[in-house]
């Protein structure tokens, strides 16, 4: 037993020894420039050129890494280098090899490349691989099959793998939005559940405006969506299955139900129940049952949200005669306020990280993005604009996404990331409200 | 001999992995699971059947899934754990005194009370500690130094300056936010005379990780490594009379301090 002991302090003392002591200048350097980082995103090669029913292999690459390089660029940390700026093409061989003197030349800190081929069964794979420019290292590579019409879910995961690997967080990409949809007049305002993809793509409706919905949420499973619609004039809580367009009431209470939201196993609705001139909340499991009350205090308790551990329910509460927020046990008990800045503060939602709870603040006239720790301190507002509102957090709880009110009643919808900086409106057909971000697509 | 024989075979099965990994580079790629494709529906009312307007999709067949091969990752060396707070040039470029001979100050007679304030201000300066210091602070530099390289406690100050001048602006400290901020990274770095680094900077070692910001270890060992490497922040230029002085130093990145 000692032996070993030995022979071991000896390797360590040998290892000692051979370093050399402190014989060398050492620099500290302890200031930097952020910027987004320089990377480049050549057109996906083929090994052959191949037709599928969502075109041909060759031109499927050129799409891949415009999706890729829109997607780093959106998030504000990268900066894809424009294709019209080099005339260098990739090979099949490159993908492996890639001619690293040439991207150097573009300032380019990093590259983006692989191949779509078509597999025997008519799927196609993505292989996505990542270098570093200036070290020629590899950093990541990983491959995707798919049916060829998802080929943008392929591209959102290359995207994802590169955002992982050069920042540390998890990525994004891979996942959907749902929003209401707003056109018309005013007065006549028509409102449909409407999904998409997390850029905008593959844009649907969901519900054709007959009937005026509101709060739209993801399940974490994805194949769920939980909101409130005044169909038959009630205002009430519906469940929404995607896959088979199957939509049931949640209970069938007498007074209006509103603003509902799963728990992080998605087996629990909390919402909003009016009875008897007061609002309080509820929880609920998706399959039936006895709704179980949480709150009883005099006034409106709503917009609850947990804690992705679900532990927790943080809500908003105006028992105190303003609009704040609130934090609980998930059972109800140990109910105190978090929000004691200025103005009001509405619609908590806590950050799949745990880390924060994105609100809304009211006060000056104006509606402002802002988050603040689950304690509620750091609190720090994100956005300045005459009405933002109704924050949802990306699946990585980097970004978060909302909407904006014109003063003439317009709405779109908006990113912003947590430096506040990095502030982009998400594209959609029509106006957009109410927001609510997926899990990242398995 | 029991212990020879299993440092053999422990080392001839490391030899063995390195030779699989390196040789496996074709890429498995991993399945995309099916996921649910949304269906428009018309709102109908709760107590009709839900009237389905589009035939379900067709789900992609369940093919066995591979994992990827995961990326080499690196080990960060566990020595080196903390690194030593103070740095041997002064942040500033100001100059250190020059060593003067060290010589016992000659005892003087202790300062009346009377006496005028500039004679007190003057024995004070002489008896100070401050005097030796700076000694002490040069004789270290010139043994860390080779002999040959003459570098001292001014010239390793304006040359640690320099270096610090060209790299800052190609360090992106960025990565992981506020919780990677404890996070340093201690490189170390050769550079031929034309101020071309040779080979990859090593990474001698890396502090203040913690299990919340883990991940964000090897991306601040990347970020370091690109600010070193990087052609727009080149080392060429550097006085080349100093040579010896900084063929081969250590940067230690730290973004403790950053807003």
């Amino acid at each position: 037993m000692k032996r070993p002991l030995s022979v071991l302090l000896a390797f360590f003392a040998a290892l000692i020894m051979t370093t050399p002591a402190a014989a060398v200048l050492r620099v500290d350097i302890n200031a930097g420039i952020s910027k987004p980082m320089p990377i480049v995103v050549p057109a996906f090669t083929t090994p052959t050129v191949a037709s599928t029913p969502a075109g041909d292999t060759a031109t499927l690459g050129r799409q891949v890494a415009d999706v890729i390089s829109n997607d780093l660029e959106g998030s504000g940390l990268f900066k894809p280098i424009n294709p019209k700026a080099f005339t260098t093409t990739v090979t099949y061989m490159d993908v492996t090899a890639p001619k690293f003197p040439s991207w150097r030349t573009l300032a380019a800190q990093a590259l983006v490349t692989g191949f779509v081929q078509v597999n025997a069964d008519g799927s196609i794979t993505v292989g996505c691989y990542v270098y570093d420019v200036f070290s020629e290292e590899i950093l990541a590579r990983e491959g995707f099959s798919t049916q060829p019409a998802y080929w943008r879910r392929a591209a959102h995961k290359c995207a994802d793998a590169v955002y992982s690997r050069l920042t540390g967080e998890g990525g994004y990409f891979d996942s959907r939005v749902v929003y209401v949809s707003e056109t018309g007049s005013q007065t006549k305002r028509i409102k449909r559940l409407a999904i998409m993809d997390q850029d905008g793509a593959n844009h649907r409706f969901l519900t054709n405006g007959q009937n005026l919905v509101l709060t739209p949420r993801f399940s974490p499973t994805q194949q769920t969506i939980t909101y409130m619609s005044f169909a038959g004039n009630r205002p009430r809580v519906y469940i929404y299955d995607i896959g088979s367009g199957t939509q049931r009431l949640v209970g069938d209470f007498p007074g209006m139900s509103f603003a509902p939201r799963f728990s992080p196993d998605g087996r629990t609705l909390v919402f909003s129940m009016a009875q008897g001139g007061n609002t309080d909340i509820y929880k609920m499991s998706i399959s039936g049952g006895r709704p179980q009350r949480l709150t009883s205090a005099p006034g409106i308790d709503t917009a609850p949200s947990f804690s992705p551990d679900g532990s927790k329910i943080t809500f908003e509460s105006d028992r105190g005669g303003s609009q704040q927020i609130y934090v609980m046990n998930a059972d109800g008990s140990n109910q105190r306020r978090i929000s004691f800045g200025e103005g009001r503060h509405g619609t908590p939602v806590w950050s799949p990280r745990g880390d924060l709870i994105a609100y809304t603040q009211i006060g000056g006239g104006k509606f402002s993005i802002g988050v603040m720790r689950p304690d509620g301190s750091g609190q720090r507002l994100l956005t300045d604009s005459w009405a933002d509102e109704g924050p949802t957090w990306s699946p990585n709880g980097r970004v978060i996404m909302f909407f904006r009110s014109q003063r003439g009643g317009r709405a779109d919808l908006w990113s912003v990331d947590l430096t506040g900086i990095n502030e982009r409106r998400v594209p959609t057909p029509l106006d957009g409200s109410d927001p609510a971000w997926s899990p990242l697509l398995p | 001999m029991t212990e020879t024989r299993a440092l053999a075979v422990a080392g001839t099965a490391h030899v063995a992995l390195v030779l699989v990994l390196s040789l496996t580079w074709s890429l498995t790629a991993k399945d995309l699971p099916p996921i649910v494709e949304p269906i428009p529906v018309d709102f109908v009312d709760i107590s009709d059947v839900p009237k389905v307007t589009a035939k379900p999709k067709p789900s992609i067949a369940a093919a066995p899934r591979e994992q990827v091969e995961p990326a080499p990752t690196e080990v960060e060396p566990e020595k080196a754990e903390e690194l030593p707070p103070e740095e041997i040039a002064p942040k500033d470029a100001t100059p250190p005194p020059e060593p003067k001979p060290v010589e016992k100050p000659k005892p003087k007679p202790k300062p009346k009370p009377a006496q005028e304030l500039s004679n007190l201000v003057d024995k004070a300066l002489a008896e100070a500690p401050r005097k030796t210091k700076p000694v002490d602070f040069a004789k270290s530099i010139e043994q860390a130094i080779p002999a040959s390289a003459k570098l001292d406690a001014r010239a390793a100050a304006t040359l640690a300056q320099a270096i610090r001048d060209r790299i800052y602006k190609c360090w992106d400290p960025n990565a992981g936010g506020p919780d990677a901020r404890s996070i340093k990274t201690l490189l170390r770095v050769r550079v031929a005379r034309d101020g071309a680094i040779i080979g990859r900077p090593e990474l001698v070692g890396q502090s203040g990780i913690t299990p919340s910001n883990a991940a964000y270890g090897r991306v601040a060992r990347d970020a370091a490594i690109r600010a070193v490497m990087n052609p727009a922040c080149s080392l060429a230029g550097l006085p080349p009379e100093l040579y010896e002085g900084w063929k081969e130093f250590e940067l230690n990145f730290d973004p403790s301090e950053m807003l």
